[in-house]
């Protein structure tokens, strides 16, 4: 299921969604992943009239859009956090310990160490990820697109202070 | 332990932001003798140096580049960049330190193999490997070692880079396909191949990023070179991404057919934890384990098939005597039902129950019958699944309970 | 035949064409392999792995999905190998683990494809503890489909077939793994014409027919084969009734007509049959009153009635008008009823002699799904003949056939490549000129004098080449060209660049009545004998007057709106069966109200029915035997599927009482007691259908041949179209046209389609926005005649300047607005 919400978008991102929206037209499908990933760095995740905007901007059907949305991990059809945080729990990160530096996170977000989820100021999304190809550096986090690790879970406050 | 680094000979050693001390660092020397040898010989020297696809599947890469090579009309090369094997980081590394590498193999293989252009497809968890290339490509766009007329080679290549957007199984060859093509990440069935109908439907030439960077030591040492190193079956240079509990985890370049016991040891500065070796799982969440009886095996794809073992993509992780191997399990598990695409039945569902019993196991309600249950899932899976993700989705599950680590 | 190979399975050598694929070649050797997602209909996908059998390959025995592996010669397979039972046995389990199995209250049980491959190749029992999966279970996809996302088996036939054959993918499969589901496009509703035919496809439960959902188990239905009477194609349906109601239409298989294909409209808009407001007795008019009588009184009444005007009148006085809605049997008894036996040429229907149309209708239906080129005159086969579409549509993407449209609106067959036209009404002759002499010039050929002026653009030029350099193209034009007024000039134009292009015996027209041609066929026309025989033919005449025991008037009589229009002149009396042209036009009934006598046969008390002195309940067509010849001229049975609604009796049965108390004398002449021997007298009437019989017609109907009418096409000129003047303020040109979902009697009688109909006027955005109009305003069209009040929508599928108001809206029939330019005059459009 998606959302009922929809992205309540500032006067820059609407201009910006606007020019990509431009620079994509008539594309055709094999465009779908890059306008995405370039439709959620502006926007953060995709709601149905974004959705809708991208299909007939590249000049396909709507239900193509969702069905892509929908199976890619790193594209959002709910709303989530200003600001994404992914750690790593797969196998070489557990075995460095991440589990406590997952609680740690879902405490200062108040959200459940066991499934993640986004901190009631909207400004987190915590996400429990298959492995992130950085078994060298656990346990691993990645904040955005920012690589992190290993991180201690004393180094979580300041991490999360640190972030505007 | 005097065998001196090829693939990695330049990381650490490059800023990868700079194509001068690329070239500096004997940077597309190797697709300029490409081009001195000529599509054709070029095609022979992959062909004579026996190199296996280092993405897991180890197969001959010299079969595909001659195929493609043979093939008529427009044609692509791709860049499996997708490195989503748990325990797996060697292309990351090499994409992230040495971005221009991969980017003059893919240029390599596309004048070798006639293709007048290529997709470089990274993991989407990758934003630095994609920044760095993107980088990379414009300043070759700069040089010339894209576009028109490649080194005076009359050949034309244009190179573009593609996101991967969190799917493990984008990593099989025709997923990742369908993914340029802007689909849900679906294997095709095979045949036809992706030499005969890959991207767009067109002969494609698919390699993974270790097997083409491989590619430019082979052009330029000649496939003698690259025989003397390893066994003779499966030669060459390879990287091992060792991780888990030894004490210097990191990306290891070794001859192929290292043994475990010398990764761990030597390279990995031994097993951390309780410093007992208990097991490695080889090969990733579609690998296998190893037991403390098997330290020995030589890591190389022909030792290990023998074995009922896969190398695959050369992902180590080492278990000492106090880790749990049931929560590992119920990772592994966890894994493939999370990243299984649904396509098929076999893989969609027995991931799914694979996952559910693992859990009740964990859970303290195991129950009479269910290692037979998990034998029975795990061989309709391997038999009757589209791709390697649902046929190889038991393996390391069963293997720990054949070396009863639980 | 070299394409014969020999395949071994489990040991035994079998014949099998080279290049199918092994489920197909194992089925005909008697070997079922089991398959999901594998249909003889769509692409092959090879998801379910069902299938998997054994192939003895270079490296040994491997595993192969047999609905995608084409057979060699020499091939091995093993089917009932260990490895690949256990295969398939555990597929099948990992289903079953994860389905309900609420099989008591399925729709699906009895007839679905799970159930008997858990018979055949389930493991008996099953070894898994875990609870299985919920997802939703009471999910609509629209008004008509509802979608249990549990019972799914993710086979994907419902995506396949919507982008495959209607082109509108509207069901996609969303998240991965376990989670997969089959969903649509959020707040959207599957509105793809044909989407029921995924029901059928299903092989479980997940998709069911909304309308007719836990009404019945699948196993107490009886089966009918007929045909849905909808529009002109002729699709062929099973009607399952149980208690002698029906319960639901589902496809049926003709390769030549529907192939396994029927439209949302015949599947779904059967509610007219056991409708409230179907007529159950005769009425008669009694102090003013329609009031109910018996069946002897009725028919008293309507003999009397209408002997009483031919005594005083004489027989000219008398009109009938049949429909192309009805039987072949019910036409043909009207005419020779009416030139039997009243001894008058008044008859018609309404697309009878006003129609200037080729009476042939389409080559055949074959040659759309085989053209190398579409041509598209005046026709939406998107709304007319959904089915027909879909062929169109999987030629134009499969067969790269460029499609030339030429239509006052962007219909959806403009979204395929080709070239498009969009001449207003009044400037289609001026095109075709350019056309014939662009097409004239590219064959090298003389361009005669009057086409001299014509001016070829590049994109005339572009279509002209097409169709003489097209192999196999599939032509048509429509009612939009062909009916009303002007339509003898744009036929004539349109016909003239077919025959310029070489084309001239591929030119077909598209009937979009059930029974347009079969009416015609058996002569309800004012003009033409039965056979499309010519009134003065004398030699026709005789044979007929020797079938029909009487004479035959010679004087040809008036047609449709002629009748309608004497009503206050020279007719006193009409018998309308299954036409309502007061529905159509409210001005009608004051003609009709001058009548001396009315009599309407129908299933509703229509608006022409509340003016009739007798009404005669018919039964439906569902509730009688009949045959209908569609627009590729098959003559197809229907046969009798459900009980009669009350007292209603067939159109044949009612005409042949009347006649046999009209005629006494001629009873002879009216013994035919079915209507199979109805049709065998057809058969010697009509000689095209010389040879047929209501058996012969079998599950698959019988086609005259195309040349067994001659017809002359000729390049000749032909009178200027006049167009209706644009002065203020009428200054928009009126468009008409036929969407799927409209408003008419038998399709607003299922009540839960009614709000898939959309009641409105179409205007361009620009016009929209000139008149300060936004989507949804109530707007006036009024013409000299008379004026509708309509909501707006706005859409840029029409052309500046036109307005749209289509046919069949409730309470603002267009033809209202018809003045002598008919459907193409002129009107004012403003703000209610």
């Amino acid at each position: 299921m998606t959302s009922d919400q929809t992205l309540a978008l500032e006067p820059d991102q609407e201009r910006a969604l606007q020019t990509l929206m431009r620079r994509y037209r008539g594309r055709g499908q094999s465009a779908l992943l890059p306008m995405l990933h370039e439709v959620q760095a502006i926007t953060g995740w995709v709601d149905e009239p974004t959705a809708r905007a991208v299909a007939h901007t590249l000049g396909i059907p709507e239900i193509e859009v969702h069905n892509v949305l929908t199976f890619y991990t790193l594209f959002y059809t709910e709303p989530v956090g200003k600001r994404v945080i992914r750690v790593c729990n797969d196998i070489a990160c557990v075995l460095a310990g991440n589990g406590e530096l997952i609680q740690r996170l879902a405490e200062e977000l108040g959200v459940d160490p066991e499934t993640g989820g986004t901190s009631a100021d909207s400004r987190f999304t915590l996400e429990l990820h298959p492995c992130l190809g950085h078994c060298e550096r656990a346990p691993f986090l990645m904040l955005d697109e920012e690589p992190m690790g290993p991180v201690a879970p004393d180094q979580v406050p300041d991490l999360l202070g640190g972030v505007s | 332990m005097n065998y001196e680094p090829v693939l990695t000979a330049r990381i650490g050693v490059v800023d990868p932001a700079c194509l001068h001390d690329y070239e500096a660092h004997g940077g597309f020397q190797a697709l300029a003798r490409a081009v001195e040898l000529g599509p054709d010989r070029t095609v022979a020297q992959v062909e004579a140096a026996k190199l296996l696809g280092r993405g897991g599947a180890a197969f001959p890469a010299g079969i595909k580049w001659r195929a493609v090579h043979n093939a008529e009309g427009p044609k692509f090369v791709v860049a499996n960049a997708d490195e989503s094997e748990p325990g797996t980081f060697k292309d990351r590394i090499l994409m992230e330190k040495d971005p221009y590498a991969l980017i003059e193999a893919v240029i390599l293989a596309g004048y070798a193999t006639g293709a007048g252009k290529g997709f470089i497809y990274v993991r989407g968890e990758y934003p630095r490997a994609y920044q760095r290339l993107r980088q990379a490509v414009a300043r070759c766009y700069e040089a010339g070692y894209l576009g028109k007329d490649i080194l005076g080679s009359g050949h034309e290549f244009h190179l573009e880079l593609r996101r991967g957007a969190g799917a493990y199984i984008c990593g099989e060859e025709t997923a990742l396909f369908e993914s340029i093509e802007g689909k849900r990440g679906y294997p095709r069935l095979k045949p036809p191949f992706p030499t005969e109908a890959g991207l767009f439907g067109r002969p494609t030439l698919i390699n993974n990023v270790e097997s083409l960077v491989s590619v430019l030591p082979i052009v330029l040492r000649g496939p003698d070179w690259f025989n003397s190193i390893g066994p003779a079956n499966s030669p060459g240079p390879k990287l091992y991404s060792l991780s888990g509990r030894v004490r210097k985890p990191g990306l290891v370049e070794a001859p192929m057919g290292v043994t475990l016991r010398e990764l761990i040891e030597a390279h990995g500065g031994g097993v951390s934890g309780s410093g007992e070796f208990q097991a490695a799982l080889v090969g990733g969440a579609a690998g296998t384990f190893l037991g403390p009886d098997q330290l020995d095996t030589p890591l190389d794809f022909h030792s290990l098939a023998k074995m009922g073992a896969a190398l695959g993509s050369g992902a180590v992780i080492v278990f000492d005597t106090s880790v749990d191997m049931m929560q590992v399990l119920e990772r592994i598990a966890a894994f493939f039902a999370h990243e299984s695409c649904g396509k098929c039945y076999p893989c969609q569902l027995g991931t799914m129950r694979q996952r559910d019993i693992i859990q009740r196991m964990v859970a303290g309600q195991g129950r009479p019958g269910d290692l037979q249950l998990l034998r029975d899932i795990g061989q309709t899976m391997r038999d009757a699944s589209i791709c390697g993700l649902g046929q190889t989705a038991s393996s390391a599950i069963l293997s720990a309970f054949e070396l009863q680590l639980t | 035949m070299s394409d014969w190979i020999t395949i071994t399975i489990d040991g035994k050598e079998i014949q099998a064409r080279r290049g199918e694929l092994l489920t197909e070649a194992a089925a005909r050797a008697g070997i079922h392999i089991p398959v999901f997602c594998s249909h003889p209909k769509l692409d092959p996908l090879g998801a379910c792995r069902m299938c998997l059998v054994e192939m003895e390959g270079r490296r040994g025995k491997m595993l192969v999905t047999a609905c995608t592996t084409p057979v060699n010669d020499g091939m091995v397979f093993y089917y009932n190998s260990e490895r690949a039972r256990d295969a398939r046995q555990g597929t099948l389990e990992v289903i079953l683990a994860n389905h309900p199995l609420d099989c008591p209250i399925c729709d699906k049980g009895g007839e679905c494809d799970l159930q008997d491959q858990a018979m055949e190749h389930g493991p008996g029992k099953s070894h898994y503890w875990e609870p299985k999966r919920h997802k939703e279970k009471n999910y609509p996809l629209s008004d008509l489909i509802v979608l249990d996302q549990e019972r799914c088996i993710l086979c994907w036939r419902c995506i396949r077939y919507l982008d495959e054959w209607e082109d509108k993918p509207q069901l996609g499969l969303f998240h991965r793994g376990s989670d997969s589901v089959i969903d649509k496009f959020p707040g959207t509703e599957l509105d793809a014409y044909t989407s029921g035919n995924i029901i059928d496809l299903c092989p479980v439960g997940a998709l069911t027919n909304r309308l007719a959902r836990f009404q019945f188990r699948p196993w107490v239905l009886e089966h009918t084969n007929s045909i849905c009477t909808h529009c002109g194609m002729g699709c062929n349906l099973r009607i399952d009734t149980r208690d002698f109601r029906v319960r639901r239409n589902v496809a049926r298989e003709n390769m030549a007509v529907n192939d396994a294909w029927i439209c949302d409209k015949g599947r779904f808009a059967n509610g007219f049959l056991f409708s409230e407001k179907r007529l159950t007795q005769p009425l008669a008019r009694i102090d003013g009153e329609l009031q109910p009588i018996s069946w002897p009184e009725a028919i008293q009444r309507v003999v009397e009635g209408l002997k009483g005007v031919v005594e005083k009148e004489g027989p000219g006085a008398v009109g009938g008008i049949g429909s192309a809605k009805l039987s072949n049997e019910a036409n043909y008894l009207l005419g020779k009823f009416m030139r039997a036996l009243v001894g008058t040429n008044n008859i018609d229907f309404r697309e009878g002699s006003a129609l200037k149309a080729e009476r042939r209708g389409v080559t055949s239906l074959q040659d759309a799904r085989d053209a190398d080129l579409i041509v598209i005159m005046g026709a939406d086969p998107s709304e007319e003949m959904p089915v027909l579409a879909n062929f169109l549509k999987r030629a134009a993407r499969r067969r790269n056939a460029p499609v030339i449209v030429i239509h006052p609106r962007r219909i959806e067959l403009t979204k395929y490549p080709g070239v498009h036209f969009h001449p207003l009404p009044g400037d289609e002759p001026a095109l075709f000129d350019a056309l014939t002499k662009a097409a004239l010039q590219a064959r090298g050929q003389a361009v005669p004098n009057w086409l001299a002026d014509a001016e070829v653009s590049d994109e005339v030029k572009e279509a002209a080449t097409l169709l003489v350099n097209a192999q196999n193209p599939f032509i048509i034009y429509g009612t939009d060209y062909a009916w009303g007024y002007g339509s003898a000039s744009i036929v004539q134009a349109l016909t003239n660049w077919i025959v310029a292009s070489g084309h001239g015996d591929r030119l077909g027209f598209l009937h979009s009545q059930a029974n347009a041609v079969g009416a015609a066929d058996v002569g309800l026309l004012p003009d033409m004998l039965p056979g499309h025989q010519r009134l003065a033919d004398e030699l026709a005449r005789m044979e007929l007057e020797k079938l029909w025991g009487s004479k035959i008037p010679t004087q040809p009589g008036l047609g449709y709106s002629g009748m309608i229009a004497s009503a206050l002149g020279r007719i006193k009396a009409l018998y309308i069966m299954g036409a309502d042209p007061v529905g159509e036009k409210s001005s009608y009934a004051e003609k009709l109200e001058a009548l001396d006598f009315l009599v309407v046969q129908d299933l509703f008390l229509t608006e022409t029915a509340k003016l009739a002195d007798v009404v005669l309940p018919a039964a439906s067509y569902v509730e009688s035997n009949g045959t209908f010849t569609n627009t590729e001229r098959r003559v197809q049975a229907a046969a009798q599927a459900a009980r009669a609604v009350g007292d209603s009796l067939p159109d044949w049965a009612i005409l042949m009482h009347i006649a046999r108390r009209y005629a006494p004398d001629q009873a002879d002449f009216w013994r035919t007691s079915s209507a199979p021997a109805v049709f065998a007298e057809i058969t010697r009437a009509v000689p095209q259908y010389a040879g047929m019989s209501w058996e012969s017609l079998g599950e698959r109907g019988q086609p005259w041949a195309w040349d067994a009418l001659e017809v002359t096409r000729e390049l000749a000129p032909y009178a200027k179209l006049e167009p209706a003047p644009l002065e203020k303020p009428f200054t928009f040109r009126l468009i008409t046209g036929n969407l799927l979902w409209d408003e008419g009697n038998t399709f607003a009688a299922t009540e839960r389609m009614a709000n898939l109909g959309h009641k409105a006027a179409w205007l361009h955005p620009d016009d929209a926005a000139g008149l300060d109009l936004r989507e949804g305003d109530l707007i006036a069209v009024r013409s000299r005649e008379a004026s509708l009040e309509l909501p707006l929508h706005i859409s840029s599928r029409i052309q500046p300047g036109t307005v749209f108001v289509p046919f069949s809206l409730k309470d603002a029939p267009v033809g209202e607005l018809f003045d002598e330019f008919g459907p193409r005059t002129t009107v004012a459009v403003y703000r209610a």
